[in-house]
């Protein structure tokens, strides 16, 4: 293992490398110019559509979205069922675990990137000394901004084994978390390496896991996503609703993707990496508020695969409203972010992609966005025709249309919510399931967030809204 | 590779299931052809996106949602009258394939692909065979969905996995859909799930968790139609108002209601549950669990007065027999010794080949739908001719989910369908006319509708502003007496 005498200096390093050398695979430019005036052509023409033969253009455009439900909603079933199949998840056993040794472990790269969070620091520093991996194997980083002082002072006044160092990330624009990863990036000795939040508490032997999990997959496998999930789920209504959503996303969805090998949009933590595949990439792109998807897409473009392991961290749910809808808005914008880096050509991504992959991606990252923002206008159609009866509503789904929204409302909704109790089950959180009932009242939260997430994308799309931890304790 | 003799086993068994489905499937105490009508006029009135069409699809528990929409596909893609028993067909066809399906997938667990084609053909053979008389659609859709429950709870009971609950949760669901037919079976099955749960010591710290995804899909399915029916015809309970009546009446538990084919396919179940269970075979021993469960519903059909209506539970009954059957004879082919199944796999055969035959000579014939049409055309000929003689401004409610059979495919502007009766709004938006209302005699399913429960005088009497007009075997006709407007009592001064 190299000494920190050999360590190179964070300042060597340009954390922008990918918006510097590959523009296009960066979100330093929001929208393109082609982008900017194919949406404009596009408006104008259903604007000029509206005008022109009102009721047609209107029918069009509620049989667009309705073809979109039904296809979300049978993807969406699709993939829960796919989460069954035996190469949704690595699943290892602490005997299995245990019949590996002795064996040499591999140098492990943990990367803790953290900003204004000193109260975190004990409790972090806890969880990795909790790790069930060899100390002298593991490299650890905390990523500390220079300005923090406070956060500085406190890791500095804590006594730090010697796998764990500090590495002081210079202030500069964008300040965002993968410009921090970047340079630990840069400064990891692992073959492995993998991003904790401050907040997070991994399972102890998710290094080994995941270290087993590259060792029985082929070569192209470079990530290993772990499941994430909540260690306060039972604080508050809002964190309920949180938990069900994450255990759906994480134990149901995510594995559907991994068992059918196809692009996974990477969760904010516990992604396990290849370092020098990661490097080859050029690490995390500086401007991307998910830089976590966007690296998953980019994976599956370079032709690599990423799996799940049965192995969770747990993190803290927001239990704050205003602060929940801050985190899902930086959330919605990066996936915005995301689909127009990834769509700037899209028959390029096509060919990359291949078309099956091609489509997980606009349904998982252009088709989420896309249903937070229309379903206020559905939910207020469909709550209009409930209590008022309008005939001009009636004329918006002829025959076949009515059929199909019919079955998006009464029937996808409720395989949505179903979705959520099913993850509640696997989690074993029975008691959150009632809870769960209301879940329409968290979509609506969603769309608040989405329509500012669409908003702020064009106001400020850089802007890093950062979550606020230690809420529930 | 499999052996002859398996293969052999493979072939034979869809084979017996196919005789003894043509066999045993024939409904019983309904009139196929009446049926077939109704629901092709059901699927026709929702094509068409009329009023009468919602009403219908939400408004009866005998011709309940599920069925109705499983039909729409085929209406839809079938246009006009002349392909109208091809809706019905095409909707059997699709269910009896399912079925079958289902069975052998029960039997053998995982199938060689060819035996999907293997029940595409046999059960296109049927059909050739005998088309008009094998079953009505909604019978065929609630048989399947009810079967496929059942297999899914019993696998659900078998294996303990979270997929086979999910997927009888949803079977479950859809069979709440299917209406009054199997209510019993539903019933059943969904207080089953809890039990089970608190009686297992692994399922019992999931009790909760259990509950809500075995019932919720079901309950959600209910408080649907439940709204539905609010919203369509003001009315959230409408399909279940019949039953005070049903209530009221209870006629008692007899045991003589049981015809002989009953009892014979309860018998079947029985003894083939006792030897399942004594080969702890948990899911061969829970279908018996249902077909005694079937046959103390139809008891309870027989009790309220609804005789007519046991029809799909006998047949359901039946199926699980012969399920169990071939159940019994795989086991016995994969884990011998098997004399003792083999022989009560004979015994079985013989005593359900007997009630096949002793029912074949007793039923009567079936009216085909050819004759049914030709019929109802020369009925609807002569109310009409009847009416135009009295008044050439007369119009012809024609009341109950029959009327939308009897209407199927005609296009005569003097009959409107009708299911849900307001007078009152039937006067109000039809000034100046002359309007007949055209009841079916209050007989099986009849007897349960609106006409019946709200306006039940007009069978005595001749309800208010209602006159006996004339009877036309199982139809009345009434004249609704209006009052003359102003206007027309000018014009008759002048």
């Amino acid at each position: 293992m190299n000494t920190s005498a050999e360590q190179p200096s964070p300042a060597a390093c340009d954390p922008l490398a990918l918006a510097h050398t590959h523009p296009e695979w960066s979100a330093k430019e929001p929208v393109t110019r082609g982008q900017r005036i194919t949406a404009i052509l596009l408006m104008a023409l259903i604007v000029f559509g509206l005008i022109r033969a009102p009721l047609a253009t209107a029918r069009l455009l509620v049989l667009l979205c309705t073809v979109f439900y039904l296809v979300a909603t049978i993807y969406k079933m699709w993939l829960v069922r796919s989460a069954t199949q035996p190469g949704a998840f690595f699943r290892f056993t602490p005997e299995m675990i245990a019949a590996e040794e002795p064996r040499e472990w591999p140098v492990y790269s943990i990367i803790v990137p953290m900003y204004k969070e000193p109260e975190t620091i004990p409790q972090m520093i806890a969880g990795l000394k909790a790790l069930d991996y060899p100390p002298e194997r593991l490299d650890i980083q905390l990523l500390l901004e220079a300005d923090d002082d406070a956060t500085l002072n406190a890791a500095r006044a804590q006594v730090l084994p010697p796998q764990i160092r500090i590495t002081e990330i210079p202030p500069s624009f964008p300040r965002t978390k993968p410009k921090a990863c970047n340079i630990g990036l840069h400064l990891a000795r692992g073959k492995y390496l993998v991003i904790y939040d401050a907040e997070d508490k991994p399972e102890p032997d998710q290094l080994k896991k995941a270290v087993m999990s590259f060792d029985r997959s082929p070569d192209n496998v470079v990530c290993i996503q772990s499941c994430l999930n909540y260690y306060n789920p039972r604080y508050n209504l809002l964190t309920r609703w949180f938990a069900a959503d994450y255990s759906a996303w994480f134990d149901l969805c995510l594995p559907g993707l991994a068992a059918r090998r196809t692009v996974i949009p990477l969760g904010g933590t516990s992604n396990h990496f290849n370092t020098q595949v990661l490097r080859d990439l050029l690490g995390w792109d500086a401007y991307n508020v998910t830089e976590d998807c966007d690296l998953g897409v980019r994976l599956a473009r370079a032709g690599y695969e990423t799996r799940m392991a049965e192995t969770t961290t747990w993190e803290e749910a927001c239990s704050n409203l205003r602060f929940w809808i801050r985190q899902r808005t930086r959330w919605q914008k990066g996936y915005i972010q995301t689909w127009l880096v990834h769509m700037r050509r899209p028959f390029r991504l096509l060919r990359e992609l291949g078309l099956r992959n091609f489509l997980h991606f606009n349904l998982l990252i252009g088709g989420s966005v896309f249903a937070t923002l229309i379903n206020p206008f559905f939910w207020i159609m469909a709550l209009v025709w409930f209590i008022f009866r309008p005939v001009g509503v009636d004329a918006l789904f002829p025959g076949w249309v009515f059929a199909m929204s019919a079955f998006c409302l009464f029937v996808g909704n409720f395989i949505f919510v179903y979705i959520n109790l099913l993850g509640c089950y696997r989690r074993r959180y029975d008691s959150l399931m009632w809870a769960n009932l209301l879940t329409p009242i968290y979509w609506a939260l969603m769309s608040i967030s989405g329509w500012r997430a669409f908003l702020q994308f064009f106001s400020n799309p850089f802007h890093w809204e950062k979550t606020q931890h230690g809420l529930s304790s | 590779m499999a052996s002859p003799r398996n293969k052999l086993v493979e072939w034979l068994l869809p084979l017996l299931a196919a005789i003894l489905f043509v066999g045993l499937l024939a409904p019983r105490g309904s009139d196929v052809a009446v049926r077939s009508w109704t629901f092709d006029g059901i699927c026709r009135e929702m094509v068409a996106g009329t009023t009468e069409g919602r009403q219908a699809l939400v408004g009866s528990l005998w011709h309940a949602p599920l069925p109705t929409l499983a039909g729409l596909p085929a209406a839809a893609l079938l246009p006009g009258g002349g392909a109208v028993p091809l809706v019905s067909r095409v909707t059997v066809l699709i269910a009896l394939a399912c079925l079958f399906r289902l069975l052998l997938h029960f039997c053998r667990r995982s199938l060689p692909p060819w035996t999907g084609f293997d029940c595409w053909l046999i059960t296109l053979l049927l059909l050739a065979s005998r088309a008009e008389a094998v079953l009505e659609p909604q019978a065929a859709v609630t048989l399947t969905v009810a079967t496929l429950t059942l297999i899914k709870f019993a696998d659900w009971y078998a294996t303990r996995q979270l997929e086979d609950l999910v997927k009888f949760a949803f079977a479950l669901a859809l069979l709440a859909l299917c209406g009054a037919p199997l209510a019993g079976l539903t019933l059943l099955l969904a207080l089953l799930l809890p039990i089970v749960a608190l009686l297992d010591p692994v399922r019992r710290p999931r009790f909760q968790g259990l509950l809500i995804l075995g019932l919720l899909p079901a309950l959600y399915a209910m408080g649907i139609w439940t709204l539905m029916s609010r919203l369509i015809l003001s009315d959230a309970l409408y399909a279940c108002r019949f039953l005070i009546r049903g209530l009221t009446r209870w006629q008692g538990w007899s045991i003589n209601a049981l015809q002989f084919h009953d009892i014979a396919a309860l018998a079947c179940c029985g003894l083939l549950a006792l030897l399942a269970a004594a080969h702890r075979d948990q899911r061969t021993t829970l279908l018996g669990l249902g077909g005694v469960a079937l046959g103390i519903w139809i008891l309870v059909l027989h009790g309220l007065g609804f005789a007519w209506a046991a029809g799909t539970a006998t047949t359901m009954l039946t199926l699980i027999a012969l399920l169990m059957l071939i159940a019994t004879l795989q086991a016995a082919h994969a884990h011998p010794p098997a004399r003792i199944r083999r022989g009560a796999a004979l015994l079985c055969t013989a005593v359900l080949a007997v009630a096949w035959v002793r029912g074949a000579l007793q039923e009567p014939g079936y009216r085909s739908i050819t004759q049914s049409r030709q019929t109802r055309c020369a009925l609807l000929d002569a109310i009409e001719n009847d009416v135009m003689s009295r008044t050439p401004y007369g119009r012809i409610f024609v009341c109950s989910y029959r009327g939308l059979g009897l209407l199927e495919g005609e296009q005569r502007e003097r009959f409107v369908a009708c299911l849900d009766l307001h007078v009152g709004t039937l006067r109000e938006r039809y000034t100046r006319q002359n309007l007949f209302l055209l009841v079916p005699r209050p007989e099986a399913e009849a007897a349960l509708e609106c006409t019946v429960w709200r306006h039940g005088d007009i069978y005595s009497h001749g309800m208010e502003r209602a006159l006996f007009a004339g009877d036309w075997g199982d139809w009345r006709l009434y004249e609704i007496v209006t009052a003359p407007l102003a206007e027309q009592l000018d014009e008759w001064r002048r």
